[in-house]
């Protein structure tokens, strides 16, 4: 069993931590971590939201361990998005400590306390890992809000704690002689579990620096530091499937796949590449605490259904039902809704009560959560994942909501109509393509506006316009026209 | 290598979307606008088809900027 929070090793031996080639002991991480839930502690912090920068340095690690450890929350802030997101994430939380290392950010409204972990103490006495209680909030992630204004979804240390009840049964056979990957960004919840899993197997963490092209240092730290352990979304193996032939990772071990629906034609020839590798299909939305539905794949004869892996049987503590559009549950074999109920899943979104009413509903006396996701179970008992029920879109396995994109592409164009479709790039990776009624005179610009607003990875791949939208018998704008005009006419 | 840098000049321009783009040896993907993932994906592809070369997967890791690629694509031909 695992605790959750606790603290890490003091070995002088074994590597922590590898980034950008240099490694670090857990003596140098527990000792950072110390110097950090002092500092948090000297403040008498407990209980409270602490907003984190998320950059690729030991510092992040260190009090991500800090935060939990002194019964705070943790709610990660990226350096790269634009400062009206900053502030709400800051505003929304009401975060009283803001920490940094090496990236700064300048909110319009600072916190009442900023602390650059960098002038800390250097040595530190060590600390207690306090308890807390299963409804305090561990972390605070932001995802993207139909309205425009970022969602948060808050995850409890009882979230986190039934979550960590199930690595036992993943079966994993893991020490800290093991190499583990963090590819993730820290505002992506996949984060959360490939930091704990080297820390609490004791094990090393390669991170994967903040740049442009994640794929070939992926590829290179996996290759070159002989990883085993790494969970990866599917649209990075993509980028790497032109050269699968070039590619053998036989120390890989396990190979989680997740983040995104998972492609049955890359994983069959990715699993040639990692030939000694478990391979894990693991599917959960943020609100059901980063995974609760896996599958590990055998060898041959994957089962999967319209080009998708089978996403496999809930976790311990998660009860699954799919239901119908009258919120009735269906036969076995019949799809539906795939809704969600047990100890992983959150109490509700942060401030967000009309959102709540949205996404939760009472199933036979019990609260679940409506994971928008479309789903059939075998006769097996496996689930199967075939798409979504409205408008959102990972890409990259970013969560994002269309009609945020929309919004804000309308707002920056004087209110004009726009309609924003999910497309498949040449790799198979979903992209977004912005239509907008009548013309657009100053693309550039547009961009230029949208990258105050939105992060990157929201921001349409392609522009089109139309000259006027159709629309459908209720008058209301008939994306499916539009999309299968677009969509068709696509290079 | 004149005709090497001023072949890739081109397909940055192209490939990136702006017209002004001069490539420098130091220049990485953090310095351009669209120089992601899919755009370097396409960049590649663009590059080996007008020389003619095929990169390998280890050779496209260790170039850390637009003079490494232009180095190799010299040693290539």
């Amino acid at each position: 069993m695992f605790d959750f929070p606790f603290i890490p090793s003091s070995d002088r031996e074994a590597d922590a931590l590898c980034i950008e080639d240099k490694f670090y002991h857990y003596d140098f991480l527990n000792n950072r971590f110390s110097c950090i839930a002092q500092e948090i502690k000297k403040r008498n912090l407990r209980g409270q939201a602490i907003g984190l920068v998320a950059s690729d340095h030991y510092d992040t690690y260190a009090a991500i361990l800090a935060i939990w450890a002194t019964g705070n929350t943790y709610v990660p802030i990226n350096p790269y998005l634009p400062s009206d997101r900053i502030d709400s994430i800051i505003s929304q939380a009401g975060i009283k400590l803001l920490m940094y290392s090496i990236d700064e950010v300048k909110p319009s409204v600072m916190p009442s306390e900023v602390l650059k972990l960098s002038t800390m103490n250097t040595v530190c006495e060590s600390v207690q890992a306090v308890s807390p209680k299963d409804d305090e909030i561990a972390y605070i992630l932001f995802t993207s809000g139909s309205t425009g204004t970022p969602k948060g979804v808050p995850v409890s240390y009882g979230n986190v704690r039934s979550f960590l009840r199930n690595l036992p049964e993943m079966d994993y056979d893991l020490s800290s002689h093991d190499r583990f990957l963090q590819m993730f960004d820290l505002s992506f919840d996949l984060s959360i579990v490939s930091i704990l899993t080297p820390f609490l197997f004791k094990g090393c963490l390669f991170t994967v620096p903040n740049n442009n092209i994640k794929y070939t240092e992926i590829y290179r730290l996996l290759e070159e530091y002989e990883i085993n352990f790494a969970i990866l979304v599917p649209s990075v193996v993509a980028y790497l499937k032109p050269y699968f032939e070039d590619i053998d990772l036989p120390h890989m071990r396990y190979m989680c796949l997740s983040g995104e629906a998972v492609p049955y034609d890359l994983t069959v020839e990715w699993k040639k590449c990692c030939p000694n590798a478990v391979f894990q299909n693991l599917y959960g939305p943020s609100e059901a605490t980063i995974y609760c539905v896996t599958y590990t794949m055998p060898r041959e004869n994957i089962p999967s259904a319209n080009g998708i892996v089978c996403i496999g049987r809930a976790t311990k503590e998660i009860d699954c039902v799919i239901i119908n559009e009258n919120n009735k549950e269906v036969k076995q074999g019949e799809k539906g809704e795939l809704i969600l109920h047990g100890k992983q899943v959150i109490q509700g979104y942060l401030n967000n009560p009309e959102k709540d009413k949205e996404a939760f509903l009472e199933f036979n006396g019990k609260r679940y959560y409506r994971s928008g996701d479309i789903c059939y179970q075998d006769e097996n008992g496996l689930y199967f994942y075939l798409g979504r029920k409205d408008y959102q879109v990972k890409i990259q396995g970013f969560r994002i909501e269309l009609s945020e994109v929309e919004h804000h592409i309308s707002t920056s164009l004087n209110k004009r109509r726009v309609v924003a479709l999910a497309d498949l790039d040449k790799t198979g990776n979903a992209r977004i393509i912005g239509v907008i009624e009548g013309d657009l005179e100053d693309k550039n610009a547009l961009i230029a506006d949208l990258k105050k607003k939105m992060p990157f990875y929201m921001i349409p791949a392609e522009f089109r316009t139309m000259s006027a939208f159709p629309l459908n018998n209720n008058g209301k704008i008939d994306r499916k026209t539009i999309t299968k005009i677009q969509l068709e006419n696509a290079e | 290598m004149k005709e090497i840098i001023a072949k890739t000049n081109d397909i940055f321009r192209k490939v990136f979307d702006d017209p002004s783009l001069e490539i420098t040896r130091e220049m990485t993907a953090n310095d351009v606008d669209k120089w992601d993932s899919l755009t370097h994906l396409t960049m590649i592809a663009k590059t080996e088809e007008t020389f003619g070369i095929k990169f390998k997967l280890k050779e496209l890791v260790k170039m850390k900027n637009v003079g490494d690629m232009l180095d190799k694509i010299q040693e290539k031909l």
